[in-house]
């Protein structure tokens, strides 16, 4: 809501300065978004009286005005040709100042001196385009300082309001709000004429979403212009001038939070009947749009033809226009819900719609009806027998709320005296009745959010001041904090990622289907931002291999990134999320090591995943495998306790330029880290006995390309108790070795718990893996 | 005899000029002290001189031997100097050349600033729990006093999935769904991803970050969801720190606060970052309004809570001192480092 403070000093008198203002609404009532000075450095511009108008000598486009300014007359040449003598207009003389510090001199126009310019409603600021000079309606002697007779200089404060706070949607509320949390006083309605409820227009209301329906008449209205004034305090709402009769009504829902329609009285027959609309009934609004009704709509009809749609918008054919002689002035109060449900599925939000969708106030129609008819009689004219037909089935009570004082002080959290509570409500100006424990509280109408005990403790402590409520640490419960197991063990391994040279990064869940070269989604968002964010990805490692690309393309070839985040399915339970771990990385393994020229690779990669395993005792198998995109020379999927927890390998180069752009190797990785945790037990130390001396020896084996070192680890291990360990020392392929060998080197460890090893002891076990070996066509590498 | 002692010496030292090698050295040394040497050929000789020149002979003798044996040792010495050097020169280093570092890869700042924040307030006695991101309407909104068609539901514009799922526009869901596990008293914290139908720009992200605090007790009010705000602002940002309280609206609390900290850059006196005002905006608090109590079975009257969520980005935004919110899902390496 934007609030023009010289439109405010209506309703309160305050003398803060803005910067006072803006405190007080901050630290006691909403938010200020902006502060807007207007006409601040406007100077020298009068109102001016045109008495006699000459063409230029030398020029078609232009004439010469001789123009009253009080104390003399000045030669004003001009281009706009609409003005005529006897027009009164704003003059910019020399030495004015203008929007946008545009400064007037005397100048010479084809040879004629014209001493200042005319002005429009856009040079002095009032309205974001003008299409001529502004012709002043009112009665102004010449010379008089327009900026300062029509209060053009102002400060326009905006402030956020929140949804509960219907209130602050109009000047009345904004006022009292004002007075309560001290930044004014003498908070006061405008003047309104007074109305007695007596028949004036017959009004039926079949639709109960209509709570009230307030109905007058407005006779020889004359259509026309609207003051200055007004067209101004509109202007500062963002709301344009249309006609005296449109202006009135928008500046009566501005004044009072009350939004009001005025129909062509000659157009819309004889009667208003309320009902629900027909679905399917096709009906023109004033936007000069068809719609479609639901027919859930609340409808304003004479008993057979569509007038408005009720909060919503008026029709297009019982509107005002230039030729309205006689107008039916509406003040009713709709349903906010319902209301709501119409304007969103019409997908209409007007200045209407969002007041009556918060809530408006149901017992204001006498003000907000006689305020219509006095602008109305004394701005266009009009007359009226100030009666009002007023169809109220049901009256909206106030609500009582009951508020304890030992339950204010228990959730705001310090002393307020009991008094100085008193009189925030008091100046609230709510009723309100003194009882034992504390009040029962009777709010205005026109307060909707107030509801039960806790929305008093908040308007009683906001304006008490949060700030003078003490931080303090609560007494009660004494809590023990716990990290979360499986958060701590995320974190965990985020760590040991780390410590491997990789970047930790966050990429968005939602993607292009058209990048899942793998795994398809299956869950699409009904609304999304467009098709890049559409999907929930069913990878993470898709999202790390778009921040792989990313780099990639901006020059850096040496890419390592893992991500821990949701990755989602969907099966017949339902939508499935789970915590995964994904890896990516191409290019040198340690790019800032120029000793270490080794690219990342298979091995690199499930160095990772191993630590990983190791650190949290899971016994993991690798399962060469087939994935789509991914090459089965170096691909694995991996296996904890015969589930397949997780992939890990080398992404397909077609796949990688394809999708990525990426030239080089890629290599990724995920795993399922909730499965991961289930699996994962403490280390067991209790077997690490390391008393007696270890004996190692190396092997070199020449072993046919398709068996699996898994299989050779697995032989020597149970080839004997004092097998400790076995570790690959080398793994060696290519120039000396056929191409369907591979030689591998390993290094194993022999060690009793009980006494020193012999060599004999060792080549007993030796005999026994050495022997198995040779049966799967391992032999010992030739020197 | 002093001739015969000159020419030797001459001739060992015309010898070792040439020599370049300890091995080389060795042979000359066995030539001249050695057991078939000259030195012991000279010793032998003595029987030859007459006896009273003797004992003058065996010192010239002995005088010479120390003076070769100086001469050797001190070309041993040079000629070791020099090995060395050679050795030194071949294991020569740029003492100034780059490290061959091997580094540790960085904790993404928004992950980094939601660690520490999990662990400012599990010292606090929370308990961390976790949530999921694909939720239900009812948790995500109406259990958290927003009906359907309230039009606080505008504040956040929400993905849909289908008519019961979305994707959850705040980690609040997290409380109704804890509070419906646990009975009071609670102290959670939770944190994660969230999202709305914002686009894409500096200051909004379609995906984004919260941190949720929920604390519920019999006793609980305004001062206390004050304290631990300030204890969570000083922890992350400076020990100075003032909070400041502001009234605010978010349906699931009553009263609800938008909370300000005195401004990390200029400390309170007014800078841009502050636009002047001397405060930085940094979360939204409040005191669980009892509706939502009411909603998972708690009776209001018995319990009371407070609850707070945090932006993570904006967390991470002030205190890294990025000014475009981009940069946080870019994930560029540059950036990162």
């Amino acid at each position: 809501m934007r609030i023009s403070t010289e439109w405010l000093s209506d309703y309160i008198k305050t003398d803060l300065t803005s910067e006072k203002i803006v405190d007080k609404i901050k630290l006691h009532t909403t938010n200020v978004e902006t502060v807007e000075k207007a006409g601040q450095n406007f100077k020298n511009i009068v109102v001016g009286k045109i008495e006699k108008i000459t063409k230029h000598p030398d020029a078609d486009k232009l004439v010469v005005c001789d123009v009253n300014i009080g104390k003399e007359n000045v030669q004003i040449v001009t281009a706009d040709l609409s003005v005529q003598e006897g027009h009164t207009v704003p003059v910019a003389l020399d030495g004015a100042v203008l929007k946008d510090n545009f400064k007037i001199k005397n100048r010479k126009m084809r040879g004629i001196e014209s001493q200042g310019m005319f002005c429009s409603l856009e040079e002095v600021e009032v309205e974001e385009k003008s299409e001529e000079v502004y012709k002043i309606k009112e009665n102004v002697e010449p010379g008089t300082d327009f900026v300062e007779y029509f209060k053009i200089r102002d400060e326009i404060i905006e402030i956020e309001v929140f949804p509960n706070r219907p209130d602050l949607l109009s000047y009345t509320g904004v006022a009292k709000e004002f007075e309560v949390n001290g930044i004014g006083e003498n908070y006061k309605l405008p003047e309104y004429t007074e109305v007695t409820a007596e028949e004036e227009f017959p009004v039926i209301i079949e639709d109960n979403n209509c709570k009230r329906y307030s109905a007058a008449i407005v006779k020889n209205i004359k259509i026309g212009k609207t003051p200055l004034w007004m067209v101004r305090r509109l202007a500062t709402a963002g709301i344009r001038s249309i006609n005296n009769i449109v202006d009135i009504t928008n500046y009566v829902m501005l004044e009072s939070g009350h939004p009001v329609h005025s129909f062509d009285l000659d157009k819309i027959g004889d009667r208003i009947v309320v009902k629900k609309g027909t679905k399917g009934e096709k009906v023109l609004l004033l936007d000069e749009k068809e719609y479609e009704l639901n027919g859930e709509e609340t409808l304003i009809t004479n008993g057979k033809d569509f007038l408005a749609m009720g909060g919503i918008m008026g029709g297009e054919l019982s509107g005002i226009s230039d030729s309205t002689k006689n107008v039916l002035l509406e003040v009713a109060y709709f349903d906010p819900v319902n209301t709501r449900k119409s304007a969103k599925y019409h997908k209409i939000s007007t200045d209407a719609s969002y007041r009556f969708e918060r809530g408006v106030d149901p017992e204001d129609a006498e003000f907000v009806m006689g305020r219509l008819i006095k602008l109305m009689t004394e701005i266009a004219g009009g007359e009226c027998s100030n009666k009002m037909t007023d169809i109220y089935p049901e009256k909206i009570a106030k609500k009582e709320i009951p508020l304890s004082y030992k339950y204010l002080l228990s959730r705001a959290g310090t002393e307020i005296k009991k008094e100085e509570a008193e009189e925030i409500i008091k100046k609230f100006g709510f009723e309100y009745t003194n009882q034992e424990e504390g009040w029962i509280i009777k709010p205005d109408t026109k307060r909707p959010d107030l509801v039960q005990s806790v929305d008093m403790v908040e308007e009683i402590t906001r304006i008490f001041g949060y700030d003078r409520i003490p931080a303090v640490l609560p007494s009660g419960t004494t809590f023990q904090g716990d990290g979360n197991n499986f958060f701590k063990f995320k974190n965990k391994i985020s760590e040991i990622i780390r410590g491997n040279g990789y970047h930790e990064i966050v990429s968005y869940s939602f993607m292009n289907i058209n990048n899942m070269w793998a795994e398809k989604s299956e869950i699409k968002l009904l609304n999304p931002l467009s098709a890049e964010y559409e999907y929930l990805r069913p990878l993470t490692v898709y999202g790390v291999l778009e921040s792989v690309s990313y780099n990639y393309r901006n020059q850096n070839r040496d890419v390592k990134l893992f991500e821990i985040a949701h990755k989602f399915e969907k099966d017949e339970n339902g939508y499935k999320e789970i915590s995964t771990i994904a890896i990516a990385a191409t290019g040198k393994e340690n790019p800032y090591d120029y000793t270490d020229k080794r690219d990342v690779s298979y091995y690199t990669l499930k160095g990772i995943t191993d630590s990983i395993f190791e650190e949290f005792n899971i016994k993991a198998d690798y399962v060469r495998s087939e994935r789509k995109g991914m090459l089965k020379s170096q691909t694995a999927d991996i296996f904890v306790e015969d589930k397949c927890i997780g992939f890990l390998g080398l992404i397909d180069g077609e796949i990688s330029d394809k999708y990525y752009s990426v030239k080089d190797n890629i290599y990724i990785a995920e795993i399922d880290a909730e499965k991961l945790f289930e699996y994962s037990k403490p280390m067991n130390k209790e077997n690490k006995k390391i008393d007696f001396p270890a004996i190692k020896r190396e092997y070199s084996f020449m072993v046919p390309i398709k068996s699996e070192y898994r299989e050779i680890k697995e032989i020597f291990l149970k080839s004997g108790k004092i097998v400790e360990s076995v570790n690959i020392f080398d793994i060696y392929k290519g120039k000396g070795i056929d191409t369907d060998k591979i030689s591998i080197t390993v290094t194993a460890t022999f060690r009793a718990p009980d006494r020193t090893l012999t060599d004999d002891d060792v080549n007993k076990t030796e005999e026994k893996f050495l022997g198995k070996l040779n049966e799967m066509g391992i032999y010992f590498r030739e020197k | 005899m002093i001739q015969e002692k000159d020419r030797i010496i001459r001739e060992l030292n015309d010898e070792i000029t040439k020599i370049k090698d300890i091995q080389e050295l060795q042979n000359v040394k066995a030539k001249y002290t050695g057991k078939k040497g000259i030195l012991t050929a000279l010793m032998k000789n003595i029987s030859s001189v007459e006896p009273e020149n003797r004992k003058n002979y065996g010192m010239e003798v002995n005088s010479l031997k120390e003076e070769i044996e100086n001469i050797i040792n001190e070309k041993t010495e040079e000629i070791k100097k020099s090995e060395k050097e050679k050795q030194e020169m071949k294991n020569w280093v740029d003492v100034t050349a780059d490290g061959a570092k091997k580094i540790s890869g960085r904790e993404h700042l928004i992950m980094k600033v939601m660690r520490e924040s999990f662990e400012i307030f599990t010292n606090l006695g929370f308990t961390v729990v976790e949530g999921n991101e694909i939720e239900e309407p009812w948790f995500n909104f109406d259990a958290l006093n927003t009906p359907k068609w309230h039009p606080a539901r505008d504040m956040q514009d929400t993905f849909y999935i289908d008519e019961e799922h979305l994707l959850r526009t705040h980690t609040s869901a997290v409380q109704i769904r804890t509070m419906m596990k646990h009975q009071p008293p609670i102290a959670v914290v939770s944190s994660g991803r969230t999202y709305r139908k914002d686009e894409i720009d500096a200051t909004h992200s379609a995906m984004f970050h919260q941190f949720e605090g929920l604390y519920i007790d019999k006793n609980v009010n305004v001062g206390h969801l004050k304290k631990f705000l300030e204890i969570y602002a000083q922890k992350m940002f400076g020990s100075n720190l003032k909070v400041l309280l502001r009234p605010s609206f978010f349906p699931f609390v009553e009263p609800g606060f938008e909370v300000d900290v005195s401004c990390i850059s200029c400390g309170g006196k007014g800078c841009s970052v502050c636009k002047n005002t001397g405060w930085i905006e940094v979360l939204g608090a409040g005191l669980v309004h009892p509706n939502v109590l009411r909603n998972v079975g708690f009776d209001p009257e018995k319990w009371q809570g407070l609850a707070f969520g945090i932006g993570i980005e904006r967390i991470a935004m002030l205190k890294y001192g990025i000014s475009n919110m981009r940069e946080l899902f870019k994930n560029d390496i540059r950036f990162i480092e």
